[in-house]
């Protein structure tokens, strides 16, 4: 099955302000998720197949522009070929608990995109400080 | 503490005050019952209340990513939902946290130590914030038994279990003065985590010198590995030294050590914490959940023939909101002897005259010494 673009991340210092700017620029409904610093964008009608992403602090990534996410079937065997092909990993196989796990890859010309495979089981595995 | 003939008969004991730990940060939700998003950790702490504990160790877990939040707004967010879930129950924040600041402007504000030091700043406050004075080894894995870590990441992972060997607790002085001086400006009580008796004395010695004036409340920290270990002796040898007017001490263990040494604690009038953070087992070496692990201190309590506290109770017992104004009366109210003056010679005492006098420091207790004295007669 062919791969979609299912979502993307706009990055800043002060997120809060940079939603209100998308809110007033283009007039996307954008709402904190609750507890989290995390703004989710509506830019459609809400239906199945809408495209939305969020607005977040600025990870340590070479990203200056937005994020796409590229759902894929096996994130592994994604990364793989990526890596075959000439892109590079810019950011390891991670978990969002309980929701899917997602890489950060660049191409062989360094443009840089997410991958991101749905898995109610995700779950990080255990860090030591 | 000094122990009198009717000093372990359970009705003389202060009701029981239990903690509850059900966050475990070393676990993942496989391991154990983690809670992962706000609801499921407001729910844990809104279970455990309800199956008898009065004190919640509150970690953060942080439900985006999984780990433990080293977000200063997620714990705000989070202790402000267990304030309105839980309102009664005395909120313990573990102290062993460095918060990460987002922007480059608080990456300058808040350096070193400073982002250890912005707990004393939660909004809303937590009752306590647990300190550790003296850096300390704890390698917390020496005293676990390959049975106590199955079904668990640590199972057959030596790189996991030799990371966990290497954990170590940094307390020096350049963070503990600082950090008590902070909490009391901002009016959250320390509660003090003594690895043995050496940082007791550090705590005392802190007491003295006027850095911490107020009521003492700590557990004993006994998960070997550079802690104090399950050796009987060495507890009942801490237990001593402790003033007899500390509010209230905890037993602090793990796994299943951590249920013979409750069941110490309780008997000895002290009090408990349990949990998925300190232990996943049974007596009969079966799983048990946090609320499990209460219940079953609660009906070992009560089987003993000890009241368990009330949240009210506790936080009286614990005289949680209580400061001391000048390091004479914190060691008064501890039951410990003062500080030497110049050139005073000999083991010390309070200072008496030999004369009845009108108590002037009623205590918890009921002033007795004023009633019993008539009042003088007032004539024109």
């Amino acid at each position: 099955m062919a791969s979609r673009v299912t979502h993307f991340e706009i990055y800043g210092d002060a997120p809060a302000e940079l939603a209100s700017f998308y809110r007033e620029a283009l007039g996307w409904r954008i709402e904190r998720a609750e507890g989290v610093d995390y703004w989710r964008i509506q830019a459609e009608a809400a239906d199945a197949q809408a495209y939305g992403g969020g607005v977040t602090y600025r990870p340590s990534l070479p990203v200056q522009g937005w994020l796409p996410y590229v759902q894929v079937d096996s994130l592994d065997a994604t990364l793989a070929a990526v890596e075959r092909l000439g892109g590079r990993v810019v950011k390891e196989k991670t978990a969002v608990p309980r929701t899917a796990w997602y890489a950060v890859v660049a191409d062989p010309a360094g443009n840089v995109f997410a991958i991101w495979q749905p898995d109610p089981k995700a779950f990080p595995p255990f860090e030591l400080d | 503490m000094y122990y009198t003939p009717d000093s372990i008969l359970p009705e003389n004991m202060a009701p029981l005050i239990i903690t509850a730990a059900p966050y475990g940060p070393e676990w993942m939700p496989g391991d154990a019952d983690i809670p992962v998003t706000w609801d499921e950790q407001v729910q844990a702490a809104v279970d455990c209340y309800n199956a008898g504990a009065t004190v919640l160790h509150v970690h953060v877990r942080d439900p985006a990513t999984g780990h433990g939040s080293v977000d200063f707004d997620q714990f705000n967010y989070f202790i402000g939902r267990l304030r309105q879930a839980v309102p009664k129950m005395i909120l313990q924040v573990g102290g062993s946290i460095s918060f990460a600041p987002k922007s480059d402007g608080a990456k300058a504000k808040w350096l070193d130590y400073d982002t250890r030091h912005m707990l004393t700043e939660l909004d809303p406050k937590p009752d306590c914030v647990t300190v550790a004075v003296g850096t300390t080894q704890w390698d917390v894995v020496s005293i676990m038994t390959p049975e106590d870590i199955v079904g668990t990441h640590l199972e057959n992972n030596p790189k996991v279990q030799a990371a966990w060997a290497g954990m170590w607790v940094d307390a020096g002085p350049a963070f503990y003065l600082e950090h008590l001086k902070r909490l009391r400006a901002n009016r959250i009580m320390p509660y003090f985590v003594p690895a043995h008796i050496h940082q007791w004395e550090l705590i005392e010695n802190l007491i003295r010198a006027g850095v911490y004036m107020g009521p003492v409340n700590m557990a004993i920290a006994g998960y070997g590995g550079g802690t104090l270990g399950r050796n009987p002796y060495d507890w009942m040898n801490f237990l001593q030294r402790i003033p007899q007017g500390a509010s209230s001490v905890t037993f602090w263990a793990s796994m299943r050590g951590l249920i013979s040494l409750s069941a110490m604690s309780i008997v000895l009038g002290q009090h408990v914490r349990v949990g998925n953070e300190d232990n996943l087992w049974g007596a009969d070496g079966k799983r048990r959940t946090s609320v499990q692990q209460v219940e079953g201190a609660v009906r070992l309590c009560r089987e003993f023939g000890r009241k368990v506290a009330t949240a009210d109770e506790a936080r009286e017992i614990m005289k949680i909101g209580t400061w001391y104004d000048s390091v004479d009366e914190t060691l008064h109210h501890l039951g410990l002897p003062p500080n030497r003056k110049d050139g005073q010679t000999g083991f010390l005492l309070w200072e008496t005259d030999g004369r009845k006098t009108i108590a002037k420091t009623g205590g918890d207790s009921h002033p007795m010494a004023y009633c019993m004295v008539p009042p003088v007669p007032q004539t024109a």
